[in-house]
């Protein structure tokens, strides 16, 4: 029987929602603007659905229905100035937020592809401007026909590795009425790995558009959306950059029915990378071209420019050109005047544009003497740190790789001063799972933690993290990003009476103290198909990070403050308790979720379902910072329904040098033959009371028992049973674990690393040596003895 | 003695005729070439292979990069995040632990040797393979034969049995028979014995061919293969040939079939090997040495444990221990221990600190390997990796110290050249050293 749920009912808190709802799918896998329909949503833990987190304007949904918990849909209403091309769509549950997945939202009637269709004389016939929705599955090729005149333009643009479900490389071809392929296309510099043809058709009649993984290696997820029609597609726009705010005659370059222009706003809260989406006719291109858009004061190139004296003269720097590397061979000459000294970068936006140039940028001087060159900084993009080395005028030089050049070959290059800028991410927790804990679902009344990642551009400095909102009821706890780190934990608290909601949010990162303010965004990308070694084949970024508080988890997370600090190359327990609702019983996988620097942990440990508590350990190294850093554990552990993820608070972990060091003298004796190891004890800290010291790493057969000594004392002796039996040989890993009492507890210190004891043999003359026998006294229970002789003065006595 | 290798160009020109005609069409220019090789086969090091300690070699290889630390070399006293997420146990040597999944191997550790100090710094996956599989570092000039191969060509087929055996199917590129004729390639099962209906690939006639039907075919091949080798001589046609050969020793002989028939051995022991890849592998493996294969080389598992090695440890590694440690025990009850030499090899360490999605990537500084029976001194440990197992401390060991002293015991000395494509000759192994210091017995 179907469950159906109204949006109102679904408001009023229902009891089934599971945690961390898992979305697979969304079908169909896009839709025409200004039409209504029904969105299905595939996956896991999915009732409770409450509604759809859009980063893009336009979907509007009407109503929202729960058929189980893997099936929900959503009447949805694409409105008809809803921004063409991809959106990014989240589901929200009162469990969580889900991944993000892609919606596709096009100009054109959609139609499903209908099988058979695997042959040329099958084809499906369809309309004009058409978005077909159809699957390559292995070894298939589809076939859709249209009728045409002579001097049409005839297009088709397929969204196959764009709609991130699955590695899918696409082909497309239009086949002509004898069969013959007269365009077709595999990769396109301006799609990717997605394809597109575009063609004027040359006699009247019927022509297909074949579409297949290119290299027939389709499955059943190879789904792809193709828009058969008549639109134009140009594939680069000049002049590729623009200011916020600016209204540009945008010339649209590479359709086969020759450039258009256009006159385009361009909004003034646009920056960075922004689309173009071209029109004709009253006609899109169904993806954009792309231009940067940035205040920087810029010129378009004026050929001819393929020589020094022909350059084209740039504004003061800082500032951008605009340019097209128009034939095979060409180079674009640009000249700017900078003063000595200043830090330049030079940066050529071209394929970050997807245009087919592969940019090499050289820096030459007045007199055509080669400075400074690059290639690839920029992935294809070049990219030049440079530093004037005297007042003058100098020359940009462009040009391609291979020395190709079309029209299509644009390019913006900028000229800017090195400033500061910061920006904050999230890290990657999982390979090939870029999406993982990229969401913050804080159930209510507990916690949920995040490390943010911040990078710095020519600064340094300490930084603030903030969120610009947040839902009703949370709370943001974030320390200082403290100048010596790139990363830092934050904990994001839901009080108990907050409501189940959610959204998208803007954070962002700032200057703190006597510094010239800066502020960056929190940026996140994920990758919708990935592969390991080969990188991402498409991606989505977002300003905004999806927030929501969720349904009360069965467990909370407490951190113990520890009572002391963590000395350099020592160690420490941290306890971790839980509190669990009565009969709650599952593991809880514990992670230190982010570690100072030098500090070292386990990846993660698990609290055992029976128990309340666990010792985390933590090691600092002989690098680790002193000073106060804040860390957290978070906590993963299963629920009836769904894995659900809460964090400790942040608790102080202070760093401190070691309270005392030690050597360990080199002992050698012989099998059965006790000993005494020295060690040499020094005290940079301070403390009271009695440590005691324990001798490890000892060889098989020596044993001796701890020692306890007060502050000050010079030296420490270790009495050592050598056995009858004991492994021979010079043993080289000794050393020295030492507890130092404080605040009640005891700070673990490693000292006297390398320590060697020596065991030889008994000499051949001499009497077998005695078996070690329990009710022999330990050499530490002897009468006084003399003052134990270091191994340098046994030498020096043996050779009296 | 073979002077050269089936294929080798010195095989050629050996008619007055052929050297004539080949004299004609290049002038005199030719024969210094030749001069050249004959010389190079004058001055080829020679040695005759022995009677080795060794009758055979079960190389059980673990692909991927076993993690030292959570195997023969765990390190007690480091800290957790270097340390893993297992204990140590004790094992018969006093003084020595083991990685607590070892728990069968460590009840054994008095027969065998460990080797805590093998390095050779190659951290790619095939790198790291072809060293431990040829005792060569790779190179772009030529492909060098793997252990098997070698041992092939040296010591040749016992009781129609083919030499070189990979269980259960040629297990990377390196396993073959690099510049020698492919005829000492392997001989792969092509299937696992680890399952129930396991019968070796082309070992029987097929269905509904009888023997007279298969006298015939023979028959038709060797008129084909006689008319190609009157058109050409080449190196595929003689492997081919030297492949037939073997073949068809192997199907006509009931006692070679039987080698590779697990049915016939008890269910207790079966048991004891593991009802599993790795104790059905190790089965088959001791059955053939028993019936006289030269080289046994078998793979189980993947140890490339980049994430979660708590998991995968804990998920393959005691199937993989008792499965070894019951081959001992069995080459031990048979009394074969002493003639059959178990390498355990891996193609490289794993990184000493865990990293932050809990498991180990690629390190070759430092990692272990453990040797049993063969002449190898039992219940020793040789060298050892730093406190945290990132480095060889003591008494490092190289991939042709390790391949020279393996050679050794099952008699063959690798200083020896063998004869590469173009003439030149290639030492067994280039300037390795007998570790006298590992073996009890040497050959």
């Amino acid at each position: 029987m179907i469950a159906r749920l109204t949006l109102p009912a679904l408001l009023c808190g229902t009891a089934l929602a599971g945690f961390t709802p898992v979305l697979n799918l969304i079908e169909p896998r896009g839709g025409q603007r200004g039409t209504e329909l029904e969105m299905h949503f595939h996956g896991e833990r999915l009732d409770g659905l409450q509604e759809l987190l859009a980063y893009q304007p336009g979907i509007e949904v009407r109503s929202i229905a729960v058929e189980n918990d893997k099936h929900a849909s959503a009447k949805v209403f694409i409105q008809p100035d809803a921004p063409l091309g991809e959106h990014g769509l989240r589901v929200r549950t009162a469990g969580g937020v889900s991944y993000l997945r892609s919606f596709f939202v096009g100009q054109f009637p959609t139609v499903n592809e209908a099988d058979p269709n695997d042959r040329p004389d099958q084809a499906q016939r369809i309309e004009l401007n058409t978005t077909v929705q159809g699957v390559a599955k292995q070894e298939d090729v589809d076939y859709y026909a249209c009728s045409l005149k002579k001097g049409q333009r005839f297009t088709a643009e397929v969204e196959a590795m764009r709609l991130g479900r699955t590695m899918f490389d696409a082909y497309v071809a239009i086949v002509d009425p004898k069969g013959f392929e007269i365009a077709s296309c595999d990769d396109a510099a301006l799609l990717r790995t997605d394809a597109f043809v575009s063609t004027i058709i040359p006699e009247d009649g019927d022509y297909r558009v074949l579409v297949r993984e290119a290299a027939y290696e389709g499955n059943d997820s190879c789904q792809y959306r193709v828009s058969i029609g008549t639109y134009p597609r140009p594939t680069a726009a000049f002049p590729a950059g623009a200011k916020p705010g600016e209204t540009v005659e945008f010339k649209f370059i590479g359709d086969p029915g020759g450039e258009f222009a256009e006159s385009i706003a361009i909004p003034a809260e646009a920056s960075g990378r922004f689309p173009l989406f071209p029109s004709r006719d009253g006609l899109h291109s169904p993806s954009p071209v792309w231009i940067q858009v940035s205040p920087l004061a810029h010129v378009a190139e004026a050929e001819p420019n393929s020589g020094s004296r022909q350059a084209t003269k740039l504004p003061d720097l800082p500032c951008a050109a605009h340019g097209v590397i128009g034939g095979d061979g060409d180079v674009d000459f640009l000249s700017f005047a900078a003063k000595k000294g200043e830090n330049l970068t030079l940066k050529v936006l071209g394929r970050e544009l997807r245009s087919p140039l592969d940019a090499v940028l050289s820096v030459r001087d007045a007199k055509g003497k080669n400075l400074a060159n690059n290639d690839d900084q920029g992935g294809v993009d070049s990219v030049l740190q440079w530093s004037v080395p005297e007042d003058g005028e100098y020359l940009a030089v462009i040009r391609d790789q291979l020395k190709r050049g079309g029209t299509d070959f644009a390019y913006r290059l900028e000229i800017t001063r090195r400033e500061p800028a910061i920006a904050a991410s999230l890290p990657v927790v999982e390979r090939d799972n870029s999406q993982k804990w990229k969401v913050i679902n804080v159930p209510r009344g507990n916690r949920y933690a995040a490390v943010v990642n911040i990078t710095r551009e020519n600064m340094g400095g300490d930084l603030a993290f903030g969120a610009e909102s947040l839902p009703a009821g949370v709370a943001l706890q974030s320390p200082v990003f403290h100048r010596s780190v790139n990363a830092t934990p934050v904990v994001f608290e839901a009080a108990a009476d907050a409501p189940v909601a959610g959204g998208l949010h803007r954070f962002q990162v700032k200057t703190t103290g006597d510094v010239p303010p800066l502020v960056g965004r929190l940026r996140d990308t994920v990758h919708h198909v990935e592969i390991n070694n080969q990188g991402a084949y498409h991606s989505a970024e977002a300003d905004r990070i999806a927030v929501a508080v969720i349904e009360e988890a069965p467990f909370r997370l407490e951190l113990d403050p520890p009572a002391v600090p963590i000395v350099k190359n020592g160690s420490m327990h941290l306890k971790v308790r839980a509190t669990r609702q009565e009969g709650y019983k599952e593991g809880i996988n514990l992670r230190f979720l982010w570690n100072p620097p030098g500090i070292g942990t386990p990846a993660n440990m698990t609290l055992a379902g029976d128990q309340s508590e666990a010792l985390y350990e933590v090691n600092a190294n002989g690098d680790a910072a002193p000073g106060e850093w804040q860390v957290c554990v978070l906590g993963e552990a299963n629920t009836p329904k769904g894995p659900v993820l809460v964090s400790t608070a942040l608790v102080t972990l202070r760093i401190a040098d070691p309270y005392l060091g030690m050597s360990i003298d080199m002992a050698a004796t012989e099998q059965g033959k006790p000993t005494t190891m020295i060690c040499k004890v020094d005290y940079p800290g301070n403390f009271s009371g009695s440590a005691t010291a324990e001798l490890l790493g000892l060889p098989h057969g020596a044993k001796t028992p701890p020692v306890s000594f007060p502050h000050g004392q010079a030296e420490v002796h270790f009495p050592v049973e050598i056995a009858g039996d004991a492994t021979v040989g010079k043993h080289t890993a000794l050393f020295c674990r030492v507890t130092v009492p404080e605040n009640g507890t005891t700070i673990l210190h490693q000292v006297g690393q390398g320590g060697t004891l020596r065991i030889d043999k008994p000499a051949e003359n001499a009497p077998p040596p005695p078996v070690a026998k329990a009710e022999d006294k330990p050499a530490a229970a002897a009468p006084p003895a003399e003052k134990p002789l270091s191994r340098l003065e046994q030498l020096r006595q043996r050779t009296k | 003695m073979k002077p050269t290798c089936p294929g080798n160009p010195l095989d050629r020109y050996t008619s007055r005729r052929e050297f004539l005609h080949v004299g004609l069409a290049g002038g005199l220019g030719l024969t210094l070439p030749q001069f050249f090789r004959q010389q190079a086969l004058g001055a080829q090091k020679h040695y005759e292979t022995r009677e080795g300690i060794a009758k055979g070699i079960i190389h059980i290889f673990l692909p991927g990069g076993l993690a030292h630390q959570e195997s023969f070399d765990p390190k007690p006293y480091a800290p957790a995040e270097y340390r893993g997420p297992f204990g140590a146990i004790d094992t018969r040597i006093p003084g020595v632990q083991f990685g607590e999944k070892l728990k069968e191997l460590a009840g054994l550790a008095d027969k065998m040797t460990i080797i805590r100090s093998m390095s050779h710094g190659e951290a790619a996956h095939e790198r790291g393979t072809h060293n431990m599989f040829t005792g060569y570092r790779p190179s772009p000039a030529l492909e060098y034969p793997s252990y098997g191969s070698v041992i092939s060509h040296e010591l040749g087929s016992k009781n129609n049995l083919p030499p070189y055996v990979c269980v259960p199917s040629v297990p990377n590129e390196f396993a073959g028979s690099g510049y020698l004729s492919s005829a000492y390639g392997p001989f792969a099962l092509g299937s696992d014995p680890a399952q129930g209906n396991f019968q070796v690939r082309d070992l029987n006639l097929p269905g509904g061919c009888d023997e007279f039907r298969f006298n015939r075919r023979k028959s038709l091949l060797e008129t084909v293969d006689a008319h190609f080798r009157s058109l050409e001589k080449s190196d595929a046609i003689d492997a081919m040939d030297a492949f037939y050969q073997h073949a068809y020793k192997l199907i006509s002989s009931e006692k070679a079939r039987e080698a590779f028939n697990l049915k016939t051995e008890p269910d207790a022991l079966k048991e004891e090997y593991g009802r599993n890849e790795a104790g059905q592998r190790m089965l088959l493996a001791r059955r053939l040495i028993e019936a006289g294969t030269r080289f046994v080389s078998l793979t189980v598992g993947g140890w490339d444990h980049h994430d979660n090695i708590k998991g995968n440890i804990e998920g393959q590694l005691p199937r993989v221990d008792k499965a070894i440690a019951a081959l001992i025990r069995d080459l031990d009850r048979r009394g074969m221990l002493e003639s059959t030499l178990v390498m355990v090899t891996t193609e490289f360490g794993r990184t000493p600190k865990i990293n932050p999605t809990g498991g180990r990537d690629h390190w070759p500084n430092v990692f272990s390997v453990m040797m049993a029976g063969g002449g190898f001194k039992s219940g020793y440990v040789h060298g050892s990796s730093d406190a945290l197992g990132g480095g060889v401390d003591t008494d490092g060991i190289t991939v042709e110290d390790l391949s020279t002293t393996i050679y050794n015991q099952i008699g063959i000395t690798a200083d020896k050249e063998l004869m590469a494509p173009g003439g030149r000759p290639i030492e067994i192994v280039d300037g390795g050293h007998v570790l006298d210091v590992l073996l009890a017995k040497k050959a």
